[in-house]
């Protein structure tokens, strides 16, 4: 059963040069108890796709078209209050990047929980609602007797525990995790990790789990979203996107990343930087980077298309994709591009 | 058997190594200034970053340091090229001992070894542009024109890979990009020429595409001007791709070396084995055995006695006349250790029965070996009475060979080497 | 290698020119937020006239050896400050003399045009020497930390414990009265403000790496303490050492009020002391008034200028946009 549907989503945010297409035409779907993994660098849109859920978003922030629908509800509809009191927390939580960021520091773990418990659900004790937090913590791996302690008294793993029993007090049926392993040792991520998928299943809780770390994802998600440019640009089971993908970011992004378990593949990066998202204009965002690029992709910009069973792709040259798997493989193939090495004038990558 | 053919070993390879470390410490002390120590009475503690350390890096070697962070390794690597003191031990560089340097030593030994930081951001003075803080170096060395000196820094940002050098050399740090940036400590860097390149966490805070980019640059270099590299990561899969040898580090120790392929795809030291196995893997099809450890990294200050790994391994040595199963042998030994400290985790307020305490601690209600039932089921008995016999009795007969003394290094296969009692040949039990 | 052709002249030629873009950036920016800020304006207003009058209020004249040369031949004071003007002494304002005389029958809008330089040259000297020497205690307490630190850092507390008039009062008396003197009891005192707040903001740079990138290039300690972490605290001293001129100038007024002046030259401080010690404080409002509203415009006009420096120090202040 489908739980979230976002629907051609444009969230742009106002600034002086005009808008920064941070999310442009968003398409998503979520169902009940699924893991969805948002995969992109810094600037990508994936954080701000995440954060337009719960419009945890900055003031220049603007929805300019597209819905999003929780379980039934537009909630680009609704007001401010409507959605602090129906949505935020109660039923869509975060977990974010910095635990540490997302406690307030002069009050216990324990107060905070026991406050945002009280808040949402009426005619709770403050005992009651200790208790759960107790119980909570126990199911965490955290001793039940540090709900007393300061956020400052938790060590960087043991805080991000905290914080997932913060987001999960309410037993949401959305949990957005924002890089949520990010700041940790792999230790510490691969227990928290566990944790949040034991819990997850315990709930039945959704999640869109935001991360750079495809194989984070390919591990946790049974779903990928590759963001590029503020766009979707390949969307399918996890599986697929890791050993059939089809758009030659995702084939980039493979290229470029380290993994453990592969011995002797050679680590091939992505000439050029991010595109800017003010006013990026007509053409596929990625063309400037891409290997593969043709004149139709500087021109026109690129439906998304479907393949198989779900597998979503904006790229002209999809069809193709079993050729420039194996062309991609070759360094030589990401060494031609016209902007192979990047110059000043294109400014930041974040 | 430790080996003792070491230090013959070690001459007879003398001449091939670049950089060797002997024995280094490092502790820094928690409380400095010694008006506040005399004022507030405190005694001095220190922090164990580095203790005991012993490397050998080959020239032209990339050589790999990785463990969690606290562990020590970024400490070691600006010890090694001599950014802070070493506590203890010998550093010898290119055959010389430069631990104690003249200042005019010092600086001869700072054209040969240098330094890439981690943070792009922060590593770049934001009152020089890119020019003036490539050049800095030749300026302090007083080497070269001015117009030599120019030919140089354009040369060597172009080594960096910023291209056109003309089009970077007036800007400013606030106005390039994360791998721009880093392309620019990278060319300070190389502008001595040095022989010898520390890179800590080179490329941590960059994405992915930018970071694969940065790495082919040091690939590039290491080919071309055949450099000797120090990396330091908590990447292991990044350094399995760069590097020739891999180092592990816990806490301040270094538990296990050797080749970057056998460390990663056959481990020896049992944290090796915990740490590999915690790092997610791409290929959907694999399922990998996750080693569970127990708690977190201790502090450096206190650290634990013997092996310092002892009280989170899964393979804890037990005493020679135990007989368990290893999993209830390290569920006996947790509850042992809390038991002795005072420091039971429980989730009620007055104290429990002896039987919840187990279950607490998943130990079974009744232990296959006799000796040891009787001996924890007395502790757990006088729990409450705190009896010091029995107590005694407790840490006594249960105490295992890893917590003692200090461990030796071991020869753990052909090429790697391990500091745990696992690989002594003669059984882990021969020290008493 | 195609830039081989450059010559060594061109090149410093061009660093020459950069270095002046990027002080004229500094300049600019500045002036952008000078733009909106009425205050500081104001001050900048206030302060020019002040430095106007200094300069040209007396002729200057400069001697060398035997050779006299008189360096600014202008001279807006009407008379002499120092010569008796009105035989009747005290008298009330009038079209000779527009801020009346002082008791001994001198004009008292010359002395007031007078003091305007003696006042500039005590504040901006003492300030600067001031900030000097409390940067470098900053910087060298900082950087070198441990027990130079410890010391530098206890020294300035003592001086944070000496209360200025009573020990520029004792020390003035016992070195004596003179213009070197004042600023020297001035300047004793006044470097320990600086001192902390340098220290404290050098703590913040030495932890950034670039600081361990130069020693790591083999920089020596003075050149990271002035070439490298200097530039980043400069903006800072500069606001520091706009507040510093400001107190020195009241500190100079305090001392000459009581007496304890430069003898023979005439400050704002003085005047007021003159006007006490000719019992004429209640009756001469002419005479007070003039050099108290000059003191008041002058720091006033500092302040104002300091703030407006502060926001291109710290840019959150910057509330407009």
């Amino acid at each position: 059963m489908t739980l979230l549907t976002i629907d051609g989503l444009q969230m742009y945010y106002r600034s002086e040069a005009g808008y920064v297409r941070a999310a442009d035409d968003i398409t998503l779907e979520l169902e009940r108890g699924q893991t969805l993994g948002l995969v992109g660098e810094s600037g990508s849109g994936k954080t701000t796709i995440a954060r337009s859920i719960i419009r945890l978003l900055p003031d220049n922030a603007e929805v300019v078209d597209g819905s999003i629908d929780f379980d039934g509800t537009d909630i680009t509809e609704l007001t401010d209050r409507e959605l602090r009191n129906q949505i935020r927390w109660q039923e869509v939580s975060m977990i974010p990047q910095n635990a540490m960021n997302g406690f307030d520091p002069v009050y216990t773990v324990g107060q905070q929980i026991v406050q945002v418990i009280r808040h949402h659900e009426d005619g709770v004790s403050k005992a009651d609602a200790k208790d759960r937090a107790k119980t909570l913590f126990d199911e965490l791996g955290i001793d039940p007797d540090r709900v007393d302690d300061y956020p400052h008294q938790f060590s960087g793993g043991m805080a991000q525990r905290a914080m997932i029993a913060l987001a999960l007090c309410l037993e949401p049926r959305l949990i957005l995790a924002d890089e949520p392993t990010t700041a940790l040792d792999v230790v510490i991520q691969d227990r928290i990790l566990d944790t949040i998928k034991e819990m997850q299943a315990e709930y039945d809780s959704a999640m869109i789990l935001i991360t750079h770390d495809i194989s984070v994802v390919s591990e946790t998600s049974d779903r990928i979203a590759v963001c590029y440019g503020g766009r979707i640009v390949e969307q399918a089971d996890a599986a697929t996107i890791i050993k059939n993908p089809r758009h030659p970011y995702t084939l980039g992004l493979r290229n470029a990343f380290p993994d453990i378990g592969d011995s002797d593949e050679e680590l091939i990066s992505i000439p050029g930087t991010p595109p800017e998202l003010v006013d990026p204009g007509e053409g596929c965002r990625f063309a400037p980077r891409c290997p593969f690029a043709e004149e139709e992709c500087w021109d026109v910009t690129p439906e998304p298309e479907e393949y198989d069973d779900g597998h979503i792709v904006e790229c002209h040259r999809a069809d193709e994709a079993d050729e420039l798997r194996s062309l991609a493989e070759k360094r030589e193939t990401w060494m031609d591009t016209d902007e192979a090495t990047p110059t000043p004038a294109q400014g930041g990558d974040d | 058997m430790p080996l003792t053919s070491e230090t013959e070993e070690r001459s007879a390879r003398a001449d091939d190594a670049k950089l060797r470390l002997e024995g280094l410490d490092k502790h820094f002390a928690v409380n400095q200034g010694i008006l506040s120590r005399i004022l507030r009475g405190e005694s001095s503690q220190y922090v164990h970053a580095v203790d005991d350390v012993s490397i050998e890096i080959a020239e032209g070697e990339a050589f790999g340091l990785a463990g969690e962070s606290g562990c020590g390794k970024t400490t070691l690597g600006k010890t090694a090229i001599k950014l802070t003191e070493p506590t203890d031990g010998r550093i010898v560089f290119d055959g010389e001992d430069v631990t104690d340097l003249s200042s005019d030593d010092l600086k001869a030994f700072r054209r040969e070894a240098q330094i890439i930081h981690q943070n792009p951001y922060d590593s770049i003075n934001p009152r020089f542009t890119v020019y003036e803080w490539v050049e800095e170096p030749l300026i302090v060395h007083d080497i070269g024109t001015p117009e030599e000196r120019k030919t140089r820094v354009l040369e060597t940002l172009e080594m960096a890979g910023l291209e056109p050098p003309e089009a970077y050399a007036h800007e400013y740090p606030t106005e390039l990009s994360g791998g721009e940036r880093q392309r620019v400590g990278i060319a300070r860097a190389l502008v001595l020429e040095p022989s010898f390149l520390l890179a800590d966490e080179p490329a941590s805070m960059l994405d992915v595409s930018i970071r694969a980019s940065i790495l082919e640059v040091f690939e590039r270099l290491q080919d071309d001007l055949g450099l000797t590299a120090l990396y330091i990561s908590h990447d292991l899969s990044l350094l399995k791709h760069i590097c020739d040898r891999i180092g592990i580090m816990y806490l301040g120790e270094l538990v296990e070396v050797g080749p970057a392929d056998e460390i990663i795809d056959n481990p020896q030291h049992p944290y090796t084995q915990a740490l590999v196995s915690s790092v997610p893997r791409l290929d959907p099809d694999v399922d990998r055995e996750r080693i569970e450890l127990v708690g977190e990294v201790p502090d450096a200050v206190d650290v634990p006695s013997g092996c310092r790994f002892h009280p989170r391994c899964p393979k804890l040595v037990p005493p020679e006349d135990v007989d368990l199963e290893q999993d209830v042998w390290r569920a006996v030994a947790n509850l042992r250790r809390d038991l002795l400290e005072d420091d039971l985790a429980l989730t009620g307020d007055e104290t429990p029965a002896p039987e919840a305490i187990r279950a607490e601690y998943d130990v079974p209600d009744e232990l296959s070996d006799p000796h040891v039932e009787e001996v924890l089921s007395e502790a757990l008995e006088t729990f409450v009475q705190s009896d010091d016999a029995t107590f005694d009795r407790l840490r006594e007969t249960l105490e295992s060979p890893c917590e003692r003394g200090s461990i030796p290094t071991y020869q753990a296969t052909d090429v790697q080497r391990s500091q745990c009692l696992l690989h002594d040949p003669e059984g882990p039990h021969r020290a008493g | 290698m195609s830039l081989e052709t450059s010559t060594a002249d061109d090149d410093s030629l061009d660093r020459r020119k950069l270095r002046w873009q990027r002080r004229l950036e500094a300049v600019r920016n500045w002036a952008s937020v000078l733009k909106e800020d009425r205050m500081g304006q104001t001050g900048i207003a206030i302060l020019a006239v002040f430095f106007f009058v200094g300069v040209f209020a007396r002729p200057i004249e400069l001697s060398v050896g035997p050779v006299w040369a008189t360096v600014q031949p202008f001279s807006l004071a009407p008379y002499e400050p120092g010569a008796r003007v009105a035989g009747t002494g005290l008298q009330g304002p009038s079209w000779d003399h527009p801020l009346g005389t002082t008791a001994l029958g001198r004009d008292v809008l010359s002395q007031l045009l007078v003091a305007t330089r003696v006042t500039l040259i005590v504040g901006i000297i003492a300030a600067f020497m001031a900030v000097f020497i409390g940067a470098n205690v900053g910087i060298i307490s900082a950087y070198y930390g441990g027990w130079v630190d410890d010391i530098l850092m206890r020294i300035t507390d003592v001086v944070y414990g000496v209360p200025f008039l009573p020990f520029a009062i004792a020390l003035v008396f016992i070195i004596g009265a003179s213009l070197v003197n004042v600023i020297f009891a001035i300047v004793l005192i006044l470097w320990r403000g600086t001192a902390r707040v340098v220290r404290s903001q050098v703590l913040s740079h030495k932890q950034r790496p670039y600081v361990e990138s130069a020693r790591a290039i083999g920089a020596s300690d003075v050149r990271i303490m002035y070439v490298q972490i200097m530039p980043n605290v400069l903006p800072l001293i500069s606001l520091y050492a706009a507040f510093a001129v400001a107190w020195a100038v009241i500190a100079e007024a305090s001392l000459s009020f009581l007496g304890l002046g430069p003898p023979g030259m005439i400050s704002w401080g003085e005047m007021i002391y003159d006007v006490r010690s000719a019992g004429a404080l209640r009756e001469a409002w002419w005479w007070v008034f003039p050099p108290g509203i000059a003191i008041m415009l002058f720091v006033m006009s500092v302040f104002f200028i300091g703030r407006s420096l502060e926001k291109v120090v710290n840019p959150e202040l910057r509330h407009t946009k």
